[in-house]
């Protein structure tokens, strides 16, 4: 019997822990327990045989810890071929009568993968892959992939294990205590991805005892689609005496195995501290049960790294406005790379309450896939919502959708061929669902009937490539409603229709009211509408009260929202900002404070206290009888100037002082709207960064935000950057001010030698140095100024 | 094989969060730390990896067995110590993803979050030390890598030894931990063997 006809048909019973046995014995602690297939072939062979001969199905091969990383390739190799000889060898040498399955075992590589940590995606796939390659070579049965605790890393190894072998692939978790990845991942989100991408039997091990890994296995049920493991610990650690046990028993595992068993689960066994014994009696366990049947779920979702977002359960809200279409301050944000303002839209839809954000970076001209590949980790580092990926260009869609951390929706596919070709085979491969417009060749039918037929010949087609219709969200058209009388009409009965058939629908309906008046009421009038035939997701602007009372009454209106509590803390939010001037009382300035013989303005005060919606409402106020020029000079400078002063005089503190700078931005940004369209800094170009090797950068975020208060003119080169790259980009920009940061001694030598290629590549640059391991002794000797904190930083710039 | 330790949420000692985070105490620095803090509610964990060894202490070298930490100020403070425990701690992801959100979004409020989450951290040392001690009794106090002349390097010994990625706590090239808040520690226990169980 072929392995997916057991997975189909029967429970399946795999082994228990390697390194417990081996422990025991032969290992000594910290090195590496693939050797031993070298080693001392022997021992491991006994442990897979007496496994086997316990009654398992399938043995993992020791090979959790052999992947790229960790190994040469030529080690590598030897390592896995030795541990699929051992398993062969046990498998033939039992006296069990079953047939015998070897897993090529993948664990994780023990990096964090970026941007936590320093681990780049694309290098986590090669590592597995290296691994995985030898998987058929080496005449293994399926990959087993295990202990994971990150969804991504997670994905790159099923990746790596999709692109370089054919066999099937089991995915198996380790989960915290509180049933979540310790990256933080939701059983749902992990069963989504893995899923999504062609996992053959999805799962939990290691972790704590079988007790405390029960529910998510109960959790996975709900959702997973494909067969279900359990491979929980023995329980945690402890001693006795001289030696170390773990304290659930062979009999108290079995009674917990029982249950999982009864709840469904496909496949079991058990990982560290669990031994022979443990095996035996859950084959007698195994034995006595009868497999209940996989049921298809047809879940339509997507996921961000931590948590999954359901179509179909309650109307999803698709964030529309990181899309330069029609918007000039945002094309102007994509093409000078100008991140800040990106994230400024992802915070206040998140804040606003959207579910997931479009993200759309195509401005003609631009490096479309670089761009996303560049944004789409930025975003997900400080956004935990999932994100729909939107673009035109196949290559940037696929380059962004592979790294994404989840699952991911693209936008979109249509009707016609090519693009259906192009877009299904990403779907596919990278897991994803997807929004298919209703168009063609031909255009948008103008009838709901034509955009229904429509939908089905994309159905069909994505069928083809194997994707389910529950993967697919139908986008039958919003067009405006000044385009002809009928034409919202049409769109909604198209999703009426639609959501008849069972499938899930998705408008864009801020198109409605293209070249209308009043349209954020208009836009809210037809969402409802659309809601009401059974539209599942829209795509427009969260940051719209009118939208956001819709969506939130319509909640309601259909049940959805438990006693009224998004509703009403909807209207009390919208009630707070309608009454917010001011927020809160600010601390009027000490006589002191004030420069003598001039009064101190609103905007001053509001500075000073870093009350950032005052000072740009006060900037506002300001700029109707007053140049924008001298607002800067005459109030936000003099502020800052104090703040400053006090911060160094031990009046205030850091927190305050870039409360204050910030406070001085949203008053700036109000001021940049009044000035003429040429820049509006004529400052100094500053390059700053943290040094080669080194990832903290708070320091440096600081010293950007108070530069760019003091109006030079920032260049954020981010963290972790060459040398080579800090030269390349001064000779490019002609910034004459450089400022490093770094936070360990381990990483100086990199500050000093990008010091030292400066200082003889361009000696007329000026490098100012600071972080927290930094002195000025060793500026000195290295030939950099030294700033102790950034408000010196921007007196030493403001100096050259 | 190493034993896990997790804890509630230890109480919050203001004091050193606005030591951390650099500010004096008065009635501002006070509400505002707090109103940072509440900003936090969920994206700290407490989790940490020990194992206990043998040791020898010779010449400003410390033998544990599986490796040997070459320092005159680590040897000095576990000179009364037959064993020493080894630990790894760590708050968590969360917290980093949330103060790289606030890097981005206030600044100001992302200072104060470094210094609640130093604050944390530290918090669950003490958790875990008042743990061992329960267990073996006396206990001297932690020493880090990086402190006095104990080299960095050690780290690599420490993540060989502990395997702290379980817990989701990772080491890098430049010897720097992911998640940021974390810390690893020598601890000398006395010599007295107790049932340890995590």
């Amino acid at each position: 019997m072929s392995l997916y006809e057991k997975l189909k048909n029967e429970i399946i019973l795999l082994d228990g822990s390697m390194g417990t046995m081996l422990r025991s014995e032969k290992l000594k602690p910290g090195s590496p327990p693939e050797l031993l297939n070298i080693s001392d072939p022997d021992a491991v062979c006994a442990v897979h045989r007496a496994y086997f001969d316990a009654g398992s199905d399938v043995v993992l091969a020791n090979t959790f810890g052999a992947n790229g990383l960790k190994f040469g390739q030529t080690e590598l190799e030897a390592v896995v071929e030795a541990a699929a000889d051992c398993a062969r060898r046990a498998a033939r040498d039992s006296f069990s009568a079953r047939e015998k399955f070897v897993a090529l075992d993948i664990g994780p590589t023990g990096k964090m993968l970026s941007p936590l940590g320093e681990l780049d995606f694309e290098d986590a796939v090669s590592a597995f892959a290296a691994t995985a390659r030898l998987a058929e070579k080496y005449g293994f049965d399926l990959v087993f992939i295990e202990t994971m605790t990150d969804i991504h890393e997670t994905k790159a190894a099923l990746l790596a294990a999709k692109e370089n072998c054919g066999l099937p692939v089991f995915v198996s978790n380790a989960y915290s205590e509180g049933g979540r990845l310790i990256s933080g991942a939701t059983p749902g989100a992990v069963a989504a991805v893995c899923e999504a991408m062609g996992a053959d039997a999805i799962g939990v091990n290691c972790s704590f005892g079988p007790q405390a890994l029960l529910p998510v296995a109960e959790r996975l049920l709900e959702v997973c689609s494909v067969p279900v493991m359990l491979k929980p610990n023995a329980g945690l650690p402890k001693t006795v005496g001289k030696k170390t046990v773990y304290d659930v028993s062979p009999a108290e595992f079995n009674s917990v195995m029982k249950k999982a068993l009864d709840a469904g689960v496909r496949l079991v066994g058990g990982c560290c501290g669990t031994t022979p014994e443990f095996i035996r009696l859950l084959r007698k366990e195994v034995d006595s049960a009868s497999p209940k049947p996989v049921t298809e779920k047809r879940l339509t979702v997507v996921t961000s790294y931590s948590s999954e977002t359901y179509f179909g359960k309650r109307p999803v809200l698709i964030g529309e406005r990181i899309n330069p279409t029609g918007k000039k301050r945002l094309r102007e944000a994509i093409e000078k790379n100008d991140t800040d303002y990106i994230l400024d839209l992802v915070f206040e839809q998140q804040d606003a309450g959207a579910d997931v954000l479009d993200v759309n970076v195509g401005v003609p001209g631009c490096d479309e896939r670089s761009l996303l590949c560049d944004l789409v980790p930025e975003i997900q580092s400080v956004c935990s919502l999932p994100l729909q990926i939107d673009s035109a260009d196949p290559a940037a869609l696929e380059a962004a959708v592979r790294i994404y951390n989840g699952k991911p929706l693209i936008n979109s596919v249509n009707a016609k061929p090519e693009s259906m070709a192009a877009v299904f085979p990403i779907v596919k491969k990278y897991g994803a669902a997807v929004v298919c417009l209703t168009l063609d060749g031909s255009g948008i039918p103008d009838t709901a009937e034509g955009r229904v037929a429509l939908a089905m010949k994309i159905r069909d087609k994505a069928a083809e490539y194997g994707i389910g219709e529950n993967d697919l969200i139908f986008d039958p058209l919003a067009l405006t409603a000044a385009s002809g009388d009928k034409a919202v009409k049409i769109s909604l009965d198209a999703v009426s229709k639609l959501h008849a058939l069972g499938l899930k629908t998705s408008l864009g309906v801020s198109n409605f009211s293209f070249g209308l008046p009043d349209r954020e009421r208009f836009n809210a009038f037809a969402l409802t509408a659309a809601l009401a035939g059974g539209l599942d997701a829209a795509i427009a602007n969260p940051c719209s009260a009118e939208i956001m009372r819709a969506w939130k009454t319509f909640s309601v209106i259909a049940g959805q929202d438990e006693g009224c509590a998004g509703y009403t803390e909807m209207c009390m939010e919208l009630k707070d900002s309608a009454t917010a001037e001011p927020q809160r009382p600010l601390a009027p300035l000490a006589a002191a404070d004030k420069a003598p013989g001039r009064p101190v303005s609103a905007l001053e005060t509001a500075v000073y206290n870093g009350a950032a919606d005052q000072a740009g409402a006060e900037a506002r106020r300001l700029l109707s009888d007053m140049p924008p020029l001298e607002i800067v000079n005459g109030c936000l400078i003099p502020a800052l100037d104090r703040v400053g002063k006090d911060y160094e005089t031990g009046r205030v503190f850091l927190p305050k002082l870039l409360m204050a700078a910030q406070a001085a931005q949203a008053a700036f940004a109000e001021i940049k709207k009044a000035l003429p369209e040429k820049s509006s800094k004529d400052g100094t170009g500053v390059i700053i960064c943290t040094v080669e090797g080194d990832i903290h950068d708070i320091g440096k975020n600081i010293v950007r935000l108070l530069l760019d208060n003091y109006g030079f003119d920032v260049i954020d080169l981010g963290r972790d950057v060459k040398p080579d790259e800090v030269l390349e980009a001064a000779k490019r920009t002609g910034a004459r001010i450089v400022g490093l940061s770094a936070l360990m001694t381990t990483t100086l030598p990199a500050m000093e030698k990008t010091v030292r290629l400066l200082a003889s590549e361009l000696p007329e640059c000026r490098v100012i140095v600071g972080g927290a391991v930094l002195t000025k002794e060793y500026a000195d000797r290295i030939g950099a100024l030294y700033a102790a904190d950034a408000m010196e930083t921007v007196r030493l710039a403001k100096a050259l | 094989m190493a034993f896990y330790f997790t804890c509630k949420a230890p109480e919050v000692n203001l004091s050193e969060v606005l030591r951390y985070s650099r500010q004096k105490k008065n009635d501002e620095t006070v509400v505002f730390t707090k109103e940072c803090i509440s900003k936090a509610n969920g994206a700290v964990s407490f989790s940490a990896v020990w194992d206990v060894f043998d040791i020898t202490v010779s010449g400003g070298v410390t033998d544990l067995g599986p490796f040997s930490a070459e320092s005159a100020s680590l040897a000095k403070m576990l000179c009364d110590y037959s064993r020493c425990v080894v630990f790894a701690a760590t708050i968590g992801a969360d917290f980093d993803r949330l103060t790289s959100l606030y890097e981005r979004k206030s600044p100001g409020t992302a200072v104060v979050l470094h210094g609640y989450g130093a604050e944390r951290v530290e918090s669950l040392c003490d958790e875990l030390c008042g743990e061992l001690e329960k267990r073996f009794g006396k206990i001297s106090p932690r020493f880090s890598p990086g402190y006095g002349d104990l080299p960095l390097g050690t780290q690599t010994d420490i993540f060989r030894i502990l395997s702290p990625e379980k817990i989701g706590l990772f080491l890098n090239s430049s010897l720097l931990m992911s998640p940021s808040k974390s810390v690893t520690a020598f601890v000398g226990v006395s010599p007295a063997d107790t049932s340890a169980s995590r």
